[in-house]
């Protein structure tokens, strides 16, 4: 604590600190510093993520490849006919998709962002504690 | 792992077996030959062939799992119309892990009276406007030095072709700056709904990230109204790109040397 008093102390406050300034500064326990960031940064565990990562990931992989094994002519049909389409000038078009590769897809990128949480949580809890 | 995080992974795991068996479902109808509707169709002429009736596709499956057709059916049928809703939320969602300082930093712009969100809102107005100006003025310059006859070696087309992705790399700049203020302006709407008197006490226990997500959706709803929709898109832009260039204005402040005082 700086014996320079701040500008903005109410006048009660004076004495308060003029006592707290008087202390003088002592040095932390060795090996403090590093057990109050452990317990700041410390949020021990991000393994669960992962769990949840792979859980949502793997049926929703698994779908996706499979359905490019058994109907990949129509992925190629369908990016065929969307390239012939833009080079005609057709002023209309028909589009479906499965429901169940669309969800497939969003909770590939769920896991994926979860994954993606956790791998940098670990780097961030690193690179605080080697600091 | 704490009892909130098993509670998420057994969550995780209950609707990853939900999934699960309405992938293999779904599969497995895919699979048949006389399968007739196609996994992803565009066509530019025909519309795509209709879907077997699945009271068809229930008699092929063994016993008490033919139950998860009509599910399954419904499932896909309601999911392919939900694809933008998913990816607002998945996008939002990714600004949000991959981008928290700056989506952090725009939500802390954003706080305030309602004075200092007018004002985001309006400063959000003049980027929108600056941008369409400048983007109209540009393809204006760009057709007119093209037309010119300053081309390159290629000609007309490719230089038509390298200023299109040339703003093709602007609108995608544009938009993940929009995305970062979509996320925070987001989070600042769930703040305001969870606001509501009677939600106010569960406020606390809910997760940022899923404050944020409530308040997304609530935007997707608003964008689907089908005239108040467009505006609310618009307004939700402006204030997105406002509580960025705020939060970037209040990022650069300091750093500039403050002039000696006339007084």
């Amino acid at each position: 604590m700086s014996l320079r008093e701040p500008l903005d102390l109410e006048p009660q406050e004076r004495a308060t600190h003029r006592l707290l300034s008087a202390v003088p500064p002592q040095t932390l326990p060795l090996g403090f510093r590093d057990a109050v960031m452990r317990r700041v940064t410390g949020d021990p565990s991000v393994g669960w993520e992962w769990v949840v990562a792979a859980v949502l990931a793997l049926p929703s992989l698994a779908f996706l490849a499979f359905q490019v094994a058994t109907r990949g002519g129509e992925f190629a049909a369908a990016l065929n006919n969307m390239l012939l389409a833009a080079t005609s000038d057709t002023s209309q078009a028909f589009f479906f998709v499965d429901g169940l590769t669309v969800i497939a897809l969003a909770l590939l990128g769920l896991a994926s962002l979860v994954a993606a949480h956790a791998s940098t949580a670990i780097a961030t809890q690193r690179s605080t504690t080697s600091r | 792992m704490r009892q909130r995080d098993a509670l998420l992974v057994l969550f995780a795991v209950i609707l990853a077996v939900g999934v699960s068996a309405l992938l293999l479902a779904g599969s497995f109808a895919g699979a048949q030959p006389e399968a007739t509707r196609p996994g992803v169709y565009f066509d530019p002429t025909r519309t795509p062939p209709p879907a077997r009736e699945f009271v068809e596709v229930q008699r092929r499956f063994p016993g008490p799992f033919g139950a998860i057709v009509p599910l399954q059916r419904g499932v896909s049928e309601a999911a392919s119309d939900a694809a933008g809703y998913l990816l607002v939320l998945l996008g939002t969602a990714a600004v949000f892990v991959l981008g928290h300082d700056q989506v952090v930093a725009t939500y802390r712009a954003s706080l305030g009276t309602w004075r200092n969100q007018l004002r985001v809102f309006l400063t959000g107005l003049a980027v929108v406007g600056v941008g369409a100006s400048a983007g109209a003025l540009s393809t204006i310059v760009f057709l007119g030095t093209v037309a010119q006859g300053v081309r390159g070696p290629f000609g007309v087309p490719a230089a038509l072709q390298i200023g299109i992705a040339a703003m093709g790399v602007v609108v995608v700049v544009a938009g993940l700056a929009a995305l970062v203020g979509f996320a925070a302006s987001s989070w600042r709407l769930g703040d305001v709904i969870f606001g509501a008197p009677g939600l106010r006490r569960v406020a606390t226990e809910i997760p940022t990230p899923l404050v944020a997500l409530l308040g997304a959706t609530a935007i997707y709803v608003v964008w689907q109204l089908p005239i108040v929709g467009g505006i609310a898109v618009l307004c939700a832009l402006a204030y997105s790109l406002g509580a960025v260039v705020t939060a970037r204005l209040a990022q650069s402040a300091p750093a500039t040397p403050t002039p000696p005082s006339v007084t």
